[in-house]
């Protein structure tokens, strides 16, 4: 079946915005809001798709032509392609083949481990993020409702965009402090489903790998990118026990993405003032620890009249793991740095009622 | 909610940052500025989880080489500072030689650009108070990058509890922030982020012709600064500076130490030490003042 579509969208971006004031004895001497210039920009983006099957072969096709406008215009043309192949009726082939281009992109905040992004348009100082994206899987079902899968996959990503270490976000030198890399991600996602019987769920297991390409002592390196996390592991499983009883167990691990942090320190006087420098020395450089949690949970379906009533009684990160969100960064008085982790959500139980009409 | 908020963070313990290199380095700052001696500062790195009261180096050794001869070799004091008799001139090959025990070597080489040329300064007041400043910078070859500040002199006056005049010699130097038509220079930004109302810019605009500069200064930072406080003069200080310089100083510039808080630290300081930190920095001043009446 061929499908078609056109979307256009509008944009408006305020990348910062900094308040200042400055009071010398009773006299306010500066007191203002800095902001960046609003950027504004549109998409029109045009698709057509169609499926294609012959015998145990499948082809989807499309293509994306897109027109991005913000201060300069983009063009651009994204064809993808997904093969299937079926071998008999439980194991099934993927390839799949595209190229995309990001005319929107989220720049990380270089705050040490904060979560943030400063969202921004392709612009004449940006240049939209490109990338190519080769895939293979293979599904296989097995008797009692077993299912595995493979996936392997590798994208070339161009023009990956990250701001200065210790760097300010964008504002005014914009252009001086986004660096521009050459990325590439790869991986293989692994997983095991069980969806019959009383004991049902999956567990999955992926590689992964997201680095940049940068010059190290002259030679080009490979390095890690800030969420590169090569191992990622979840169970889940929930076992019916007793009628109207079941019980759920989630366990997740995922290795711990990096943050930039400074490496050296030492006094430069500048301006007439000694300055403390600390120093960085590389990119995403220090990894924060890994993600791991447990939660449990215990449930009772009934039904009553014309709906189902259900309890709940879940409990959340069990072992109370103090997973990091972010990192705060504390000088001590003897000017050492410390990286002081924070977490957020520790154990938490809680108790569900539900009723369904 | 607010009880809620802190229940649900808590704080891990701190963990620590592996350095790719363990072996710390020399630190070297040397002011190698036209017409005047040569000073020299040398201290150390340290790792970023380290004490910073050890900062120093006792038994470094600098030897100077102008031009590619062996000149004289300084030992700094205490605090790591040496002055060198070696006066540098603008067109002048300086290399700087570092030696300290446990320490590689560490050395830089530069010329000492040309001095700027400053010329046609003007003052005028404007009807809202606000000062009107021109002057023309001549870009000459052997001069790429440049800072530039404006300064005012100001006369202070200090009262006796009985508001009686007591001193009025007192003169106090004080930079004052500008803006230019169509922000090329002194921007909120530079305001901003070095405190000290200090431009950097290359003359890659105007190239071996003379910039034309017009700016304007805010009655905010002239009149109404301090009652106690009259503009008497204001003057105009340009350097041109080595690339390494003006690397290290619009580096420093971008850094943000003002809005960082918590969640951030650090700063990037690009330097021409080749094995160790630091810069040396070559320059060659020029001033010129225009007094008020």
């Amino acid at each position: 079946m061929t499908s078609l579509g056109l979307s256009v969208n509008g944009y408006t971006f305020r990348p910062a915005e900094y308040s200042y004031f400055l009071q010398e004895n009773d006299f306010i001497a500066y007191d203002t809001t800095l902001q960046s210039d609003n950027t504004t920009s549109r998409e029109v983006n045009l698709f057509i798709q169609d499926d294609f099957k012959y015998k145990n072969w499948r082809i989807r096709a499309g293509i994306h032509g897109v027109f991005f406008q913000s201060d300069v215009n983009f063009q651009s043309l994204q064809p993808r392609i997904s093969v299937f192949r079926s071998f008999g009726k439980r194991k099934s082939l993927e390839l799949h083949y595209g190229r995309n281009v990001q005319y929107l992109f989220s720049l990380p905040d270089n705050a040490n481990g904060v979560p943030l992004g400063i969202w921004m348009s392709a612009n004449s100082n940006l240049e939209p993020l490109e990338s190519y994206v080769y895939s293979i899987g293979w599904s296989q079902s097995f008797d009692q409702g077993w299912r595995l899968r493979a996936k392997g996959y590798y994208r070339d990503v161009f023009r990956v965009k990250n701001i200065f270490p210790g760097g300010r976000a964008p504002f005014e030198a914009l252009d001086q402090n986004v660096f521009e890399h050459t990325g590439r991600n790869y991986g293989l996602e692994t997983t095991v489903h069980k969806s019959e019987g009383d004991l049902s769920g999956w567990i999955s297991y992926t590689y992964s790998r997201s680095q940049l390409k940068v010059i190290d002592a002259g030679l080009w390196t490979w390095i890690s990118n800030q969420f590169d996390r090569p191992h990622d592991f979840a169970v889940v499983l929930d076992y019916k026990w007793r009628k109207n009883w079941h019980a759920g167990i989630t366990w997740n691990f995922a290795s711990g993405h990096y943050i930039s942090a400074p490496e050296k320190q030492y006094l430069l006087e500048v301006n007439g003032e000694n300055q403390l420098i600390q120093q960085y020395e590389s990119w995403f450089n220090l990894r924060v620890p890994h993600y791991h949690r447990l939660d449990l949970g215990i449930h009772h379906e009934r039904r009553i009249a014309n709906a189902t009533q259900k309890w709940s009684l879940t409990v959340y990160n069990v072992y109370n793991r103090q997973n990091v969100y972010f990192v705060r960064t504390e000088t001590n008085p003897n000017g050492s740095l410390n990286f002081q982790p924070i977490n957020v959500m520790p154990i938490l139980p809680s108790i569900n009622y539900a009723i369904q009409f | 909610m607010c009880c809620m908020t802190l229940w649900l963070m808590a704080c891990n313990d701190e963990f620590m940052l592996v350095e790719r290199d363990q072996n710390e380095k020399l630190v070297v700052q040397a002011q190698v500025v036209d017409g005047e001696n040569i000073r020299l500062h040398v201290g150390r790195s340290l790792g970023i989880h380290d004490d910073t009261s050890k900062l120093q180096v006792t038994d470094a050794k600098a030897l100077f080489f102008v031009n590619g001869t062996y000149k004289e070799s300084s030992i700094p004091d205490e605090q790591g500072w040496c002055t060198s008799t070696l006066v540098a001139h603008s067109g002048d090959q300086i290399r700087l030689e570092v030696q300290s025990v446990g320490f590689e070597d560490a050395y830089s080489a530069d010329e000492v650009p040309v001095l700027p040329v400053l010329s046609n300064l003007d003052f005028s007041w404007g009807m809202d108070n606000s000062g009107n400043l021109r002057f023309t910078l001549e870009d000459r070859e052997g001069a790429e990058y440049y800072s530039l500040r404006i300064q005012g002199v100001f006369r202070e006056f200090v009262l006796d509890p009985a508001n009686q005049l007591i001193r009025d010699s007192i003169f106090s130097l004080r930079t004052l922030p500008c803006e230019s038509k169509g922000r090329l220079f002194f921007s909120d930004r530079n305001f901003i982020s070095t405190g000290t109302a200090e431009e950097y810019f290359t003359d890659e605009i105007f190239k071996n012709q003379n910039l034309e500069l017009d700016l304007r200064i805010s009655p905010l930072h002239l009149r109404n600064v301090n009652p106690l406080k009259k503009l008497v003069a204001i003057e105009v200080t340009c350097s041109s500076l080595n690339a390494a310089q003006y690397a290290l100083l619009t580096s420093l510039s971008l850094s943000d130490p003002v809005h960082g808080g918590n969640f951030r630290a650090g700063s990037y300081a690009s330097g021409n030490i080749v094995n160790g930190f630091g810069i040396m920095a070559c320059s060659a001043q020029a001033k010129i003042r225009v007094n008020l009446p």
